[in-house]
């Protein structure tokens, strides 16, 4: 009985070990592969897809167009802007650190930044589009391109860094400027 | 002695409960209903000229949607229908949208803000994006709609 425990024991760690690393949406992708969508139809709306053009956003303001990055020179782009962005905020928020639910992480290309009751938002890098997405607890989601060394949301123009010294300002009460961080545009 | 220590394990079994509960992820229930119980899966005929279709997404994210209005002689949107690839958020997503715009006019449509269908699901922050696609979805099945019936009042003027 004690080896039927320690069975179920391990089997139960590894499925939430499982899960924690590729993600929640893992068994559940693979479902509703079969009960939504049949792995034909996926066929085909994938071939139908415009692969050179993938993310078509239906509202797109006149920014200036993005050359494609190489990958290296994209993955070093966005470390250099997590890492600084990481550093910036581990250094304003380094005070109110001792509050409950209030952290910084950066791992594996995701950067979350917690501030208790006042949400998290999660910054994180997009390798197949080349962008760098934001989850913004007072502003929602937005995707951002690399352009003139910046980060930019095409649906309005706006930089990443100007929106988060902009929000930050107004959740924590007090004067943020991230522009000294890397990539903040030309 | 082996007795003994098995029974002290049998009894801190449960609490040990909280703890496991904790390794696992927990999608809401609302999700979950929609995941489970999808409202509106299928296919319009594109070629219909009252019928819209949005494709958005990309394979390479992980996730795409297709989105199809069919729209009556009055602008109001009579049928909606989806296909989407992706996580049970992203189901849950265009699911809820294909809920909501069903009734509505052109113009109702339009306004659906990812807002609205982020709060209806809970979504946590890393899913916010989900609720985005299904907006855009419904963004480009409207104006997939509107090209069409452009096209079609131009070639009947000509």
């Amino acid at each position: 009985m004690f080896v039927c425990f320690v069975v179920m024991l391990r089997r139960a760690f590894l499925q939430a070990w499982r899960i924690r690393r590729q993600g929640p949406g893992v068994n559940l992708l693979r479902k509703s592969q079969a009960s939504v969508t049949s792995m034909k139809n996926v066929r085909t709306m994938s071939s139908n897809w415009n692969h050179e053009n993938r993310y078509h956003d239906p509202v797109v303001v006149d920014v200036t167009p993005r050359e494609p990055l190489s990958p290296a020179t994209y993955e070093a782009v966005c470390e250099e802007t997590l890492e600084s962005l990481c550093s910036a905020l581990e250094e304003l928020l380094e005070t109110a650190a001792s509050q409950p639910g209030v952290d910084v992480e950066l791992s594996n290309g995701v950067l979350t930044v917690k501030l208790g009751e006042a949400g998290t938002y999660v910054i994180n890098k997009q390798s197949p589009n080349q962008q760098i997405w934001l989850s913004s607890p007072v502003s929602g989601p937005k995707r951002y391109d690399f352009v003139d060394d910046g980060w930019v949301y095409r649906r309005d123009g706006l930089q990443l860094h100007e929106l988060l010294s902009r929000e930050l300002s107004q959740l924590l009460g007090t004067s943020v400027d991230l522009s000294l961080c890397s990539h903040t545009g030309s | 002695m082996a007795l003994t220590n098995l029974r002290s394990i049998c009894r801190s079994l449960p609490s040990l409960a909280p703890q496991l509960s904790v390794l696992t992820a927990q999608y809401h229930a609302k999700v979950i209903d929609h995941y489970e119980n999808p409202r509106n899966v299928g296919s319009l005929d594109k070629g219909d000229k009252s019928v819209g279709t949005g494709l958005v997404g990309a394979p390479a994210c992980g996730d795409v949607m297709k989105l199809q209005i069919k729209v009556d002689e009055n602008g109001k949107i009579v049928d909606a229908k989806f296909k989407t690839f992706g996580c049970g958020s992203a189901i849950a997503s265009s699911s809820l949208a294909t809920e909501w715009i069903k009734g509505k006019s052109l113009q109702d449509a339009g306004k659906l803000k990812n807002t609205d269908i982020a709060k209806e699901l809970c979504l946590p922050p890393v899913k916010l994006h989900c609720s985005m696609l299904a907006e855009d979805a419904i963004k480009a099945a409207l104006n997939d709609y509107q090209v069409k019936q452009s096209s079609l009042s131009g070639s009947q003027a000509d």
